[in-house]
């Protein structure tokens, strides 16, 4: 399944979250590695999740957002150089659209087609009650896009803790056997 | 930019994230540790964690598979090949059992071993391809974060004057 058939398959799923996991799997995306009454735990096989263990608990028939697929769109919205200058300029502070285009050599269309893609991972958000509708910084999918870095620390962090302690145990042993292990 | 495309060097850059380790321990040991299955089963992975390994044939084309089991039951299968080894060095391997630069390798990784006076230092290298959406996401939620602090210490000072 192409990517284009994937959106319009999950757009149809409606977000239910076990439709979408279902459509996932399927298409071989995704992989169910761990099971119990209440839900799933699986591993979204896509190229970018599956190093750092993230798991999505899907509570069959519930309706939330499934948080790693946020995250793929974060990801993809953040993949191009124009959008992650646009949101740069926008951790300084609220602006037009046309404040916002001026340093990029765009026209305000072009600018506008960024801002939806950036809108729609959750990005930004548009104010609706001003005229001139200022864009906002959203921190949330930025914090969950670290916090993603930071489980790959913490991945290495505690094997490294756990390895020093078995060197030391290692050693200890080899101290108690002389040279008769090896 | 379309200069530093051309320069796999400055892509590798923007798409690495590096780990680095001083261990009180000789190097040859370290490596024995860390590249024999015996071994690695013992600490691999964050706390809780238990592995049961299928496979660990440590040479350069060879597969490393193991099923990590975590604190609450989940199994995570990991799978691997390795593509270069330099021994008491260097090890590479690809996660996801392609190639490396293939958009479908889930990451990249480069592990090495340098003599330190008595100790060991060991840098894992691991190259994803979406470290730089996530270097940035880094930064930047760094800088509201600091913004935020600020302007809170400073609502703090003024509260107080």
């Amino acid at each position: 399944m192409g990517a284009r058939g994937m959106h319009s398959t999950l757009a149809e799923a409606g977000g239910r979250i076990h439709d979408v996991y279902v459509i996932y799997r399927r298409a071989g995306f995704a992989r169910r590695v761990g099971r119990s009454p209440t839900y799933e735990a699986a591993i979204l096989d896509n190229g970018m999740l599956a190093p750092l263990y993230l798991t999505i608990r899907l509570i069959k028939g519930n309706t939330i957002a499934m948080p790693a697929d946020r995250l793929s769109r974060t990801f993809a919205a953040l993949a191009d150089p124009t959008r992650r200058a646009i949101l740069a300029r926008l951790a300084l502070g609220e602006i037009s659209v046309t404040e916002l285009a001026a340093p990029f050599e765009m026209s305000a269309p072009a600018v506008t087609k960024h801002l939806k893609v950036l809108e729609s991972a959750g990005l930004i958000s548009r104010s609706r009650q001003a005229q001139w509708r200022p864009c906002h910084l959203e921190a949330t999918p930025l914090q969950e896009a670290a916090g993603f870095i930071e489980q790959y620390r913490q991945f290495w962090e505690q094997s490294f803790d756990r390895l020093d302690i078995y060197l030391q145990q290692l050693q200890a042993q080899e101290k108690k056997n002389g040279r008769k292990k090896k | 930019m379309d200069a530093r495309k051309n320069d796999p060097a400055a892509i590798d850059a923007d798409r690495e994230m590096v780990i680095t380790r001083l261990i009180d321990a000789p190097r040859e040991l370290v490596w024995e540790a860390m590249t024999n299955p015996k071994h690695v089963v013992h600490w691999w992975g964050p706390n809780g964690f238990t592995n049961t390994l299928e496979k660990m044939d440590f040479r350069v084309g060879g597969e490393w598979s193991h099923i990590m089991h975590g604190p609450d039951g989940t199994d995570y299968p990991n799978k691997s090949i390795f593509t270069a080894i330099v021994e008491h060095e260097r090890i590479e391997f690809s996660h996801g059992g392609k190639r490396k630069g293939d958009p479908d390798t889930n990451f990249y990784a480069t592990w090495t071993f340098e003599t330190v006076g008595k100790q060991t230092r060991v840098t894992i290298r691991g190259l994803f391809p979406t470290a730089e959406a996530l270097n940035f996401a880094v930064k930047t939620y760094g800088a509201i974060e600091g913004g935020e602090q600020t302007l809170a210490r400073l609502a703090g000072y003024l509260s107080k004057i």
